[in-house]
């Protein structure tokens, strides 16, 4: 089985299935524009935007979900409403990390352009959005309300001659 | 978790990634609200569609509020317009500079009068404003108290996708030329069959209408022809039971059927054979005898039904089938109380029944027998039979009145709550209730509140306290829509 080594933000190396790390389009297509040997066995990949914990995280993600079928672009249908209740028990367990561990997963999964990685964490968050008042969600990511009054009310008289669809 | 970090991690995420988290969540009310960060972004997102609700004459009179309107950052897709004859020229000026602004992305467009009016004078200005829009807008329509006629022009100009009409249409030649999707009629016609005969793209259907509207077989037969039809809310009540059921199965695509007629059709209906692509089924059945036999049948033909609504005098029995059948695997169920029934002995009883049924989501209870008022211990006992209720409606005669505080207490999934009241309620315990739990509520509607409540006064309180309010004012939308509307907290 073919082999490669990535190297996360604090140089720490990762030696991966191929497989696996081709689950990142942004690795793949450093392979074929850098030119990488994928023979070569001491060529590292650098990845200087990912940290140690957070890429172990993404490997163990992406060896899970090697295998899984790759969903064309075409299947956005474009009305088709987007789900948040879709997440498989695995994702739910492995999603379950503090919010400094999550946002950075999506910075992640963002930068090494992963989309199934990129939607299940987008959608962990959307949940922990849904159904919540204003003051819930500052609570829930921990912000802090920085309108003034006099803004608050700007954007509440907005919402007097604005509805929802 | 770890502990809370000092600075908030989700606002370090670069624009791009929380439209990509907020496009997920299809309510947008309250994040604007958050912080300046996410207000900027609600304004970014494209997916922020809005609606310009305009109540009534002084929404554009109040300077702050127009200009508001006319600098907004948001996309703003449809105009919400309630209107009088009286407006005054000031409104209409404004009312033109909006829709000059806005007319490419007006993809909806609801007009109400306020009042109806007996006819419509030559020189009242709506018309000739909506014509300002482009042909393609709006895709969606909706009139109501407005006499057709007059918007005739505009209407057949138009490439209306989605229309309803609330009230009289003499003449059914006005949709001749459109191409509609989605069609629903709210009042008393002659006859519907020419105004669906030329609508081959189909695929809602709705009509609301009193005993002169002639529903026949012909009327059966052209929907048989509409072979896109996803949705059918008719009433059947004088037709041929064995056209109908002949009709409804050979239809495809119907998902949804949603009908008004008496016990024999309705078990005829259920008994025949399996229909697959049912998933929503509201009937009526005036009849106590076959009940037993519809229940059971519903079950077997209809197996993908996720929501089921039964209008009935033996509201009871549905109660225990509910309870009992461990078949019975519904998302939202009605039950509509029609005549008698509900009486408090038999309610008590319903501790016998202890399946607690865990997915139903949404639950509608109906009761329209003065007679047999529901009180608080036979309602939160039959509620806690459905521990996760996420919406809840209580309409006509159920004793609300000082324990819906303890009612939102022990519901912890409730996130809306719908009740239309026919007992007296006071202000004074609505407003303290609602002030002191309205925050975990995303929805309260309170409606038709009689006597010791003072609407105008409670009206008064939700438009100082809560945004939105909303207001209908047709009879004839009663039963499913109300009178009264109050909603949005945060």
């Amino acid at each position: 089985m073919q082999t490669i080594k990535l190297q996360s933000s604090d140089n720490e190396i990762f030696e991966c299935d191929l497989a696996v790390a081709k689950c990142s389009a942004t690795i793949r297509t450093m392979l074929e524009d850098l030119g990488i040997d994928e023979n070569s066995e001491d060529e590292v990949v650098p990845l200087p935007n990912v940290n140690s914990a957070i890429l172990r995280k993404v490997i163990q993600f992406c060896t899970y979900h090697k295998d899984d079928p790759v969903p064309s672009s075409t299947d956005d249908d474009e009305n088709k409403e987007k789900r948040t209740d879709d997440i498989t028990s695995w994702d739910a367990d492995f999603l379950k990390v503090d919010q400094g561990t999550l946002f950075e997963l999506i910075l992640a999964a963002n930068y090494l352009d992963i989309r199934s990685l990129l939607d299940v964490t987008c959608k962990t968050v959307a949940n922990m959005i849904k159904g919540k008042t204003p003051d819930e969600i500052r609570k829930t990511f921990n912000i802090k309300n920085d309108f003034t009054p006099a803004e608050e009310e700007q954007v509440r008289k907005e919402n007097t001659w604005c509805e929802e669809k | 978790m770890s502990p809370q970090k000092e600075y908030s991690g989700i606002l370090q995420l670069p624009a791009e990634l929380l439209i990509e988290i907020f496009s997920y969540i299809t309510d947008h009310r309250y994040i604007p609200f958050v912080c300046h960060r996410f207000y900027q972004i609600i304004c970014l997102m494209e997916r922020h569609l809005c609606i310009l609700s305009i109540k009534d004459e002084r929404t554009l009179l109040r300077n702050e509020m127009f200009s508001s309107i006319i600098s907004s950052h948001r996309i703003l897709t449809g105009i919400k317009l309630r209107i009088g004859l009286n407006f005054s020229d000031l409104f209409w000026s404004r009312f033109e500079a909006i829709v000059l602004k806005l007319r490419h992305q007006i993809n909806s467009l609801d007009i109400t009068f306020i009042d109806v009016p007996q006819s419509i004078p030559d020189d009242f200005k709506l018309v000739n404003i909506l014509h300002l829009l482009p042909f393609e807008c709006p895709q969606t329509l909706r009139i109501s108290n407005i006499d057709v006629e007059y918007l005739r022009r505009f209407i057949s100009s138009r490439d209306i996708k989605d229309l309803t009409i609330v009230g009289a249409v003499k003449d059914q030649s006005i949709f001749m030329n459109l191409n509609l999707r989605h069609l629903t009629l709210i009042g008393p016609k002659c006859s519907i069959n020419e105004a669906i005969n030329t609508q081959k793209n189909l695929i809602n259907l709705k009509l609301v209408a009193d005993e002169s509207t002639m529903i026949d077989n012909q009327t059966l037969s052209i929907i048989q022809k509409l072979e896109k039809l996803e949705d059918i809310d008719i009433p059947l009540i004088k037709l041929d039971s064995y056209k109908c059921i002949e009709t409804f199965h050979s239809m495809r695509n119907l998902k949804t059927l949603n009908f008004q007629s008496n016990a024999e059709f309705a078990f005829e209906f259920c008994n025949s054979v399996m229909f697959t692509a049912l998933t929503e089924l509201d009937i009526s059945v005036p009849n106590e005898l076959l009940l037993d036999d519809i229940l059971e049948n519903i079950t077997f033909n209809f197996p993908n039904l996720k929501s089921l609504g039964i209008r009935t005098p033996m509201a009871l029995k549905i109660f225990k089938n509910l309870c009992t059948n461990s078949l019975i695997n519904f998302e939202s169920v009605l039950i509509e109380n029609i005549f008698y029934g509900f009486v408090g002995i038999t309610i008590l009883d319903l501790h016998e029944y202890n399946l607690i049924q865990k997915n139903v989501k949404k639950l509608i209870l109906l009761n329209h027998d003065r007679k047999v008022i529901i009180c608080r211990n036979d309602l939160l006992r039959l509620l806690k039979l459905f521990p996760n209720i996420e919406c809840l409606v209580l309409s006509g005669y159920f004793d609300t009145q000082n324990y819906l505080e303890s009612l939102l207490k022990s519901m912890k999934k409730l996130k809306e709550i719908v009740i239309v009241s026919s007992v007296s309620h006071s202000t004074t315990h609505i407003m303290g209730i609602i002030k002191e739990y309205g925050n975990q509520l995303r929805l309260i509607v309170l409606q038709n509140f009689k006597s010791a409540c003072d609407v105008e006064n409670l009206k008064m309180f939700f438009e100082d306290q809560f945004p939105v309010i909303e207001k209908r004012n047709s009879n004839l939308v009663l039963k499913k829509n109300g009178h009264l509307m109050l909603k949005e907290f945060s």
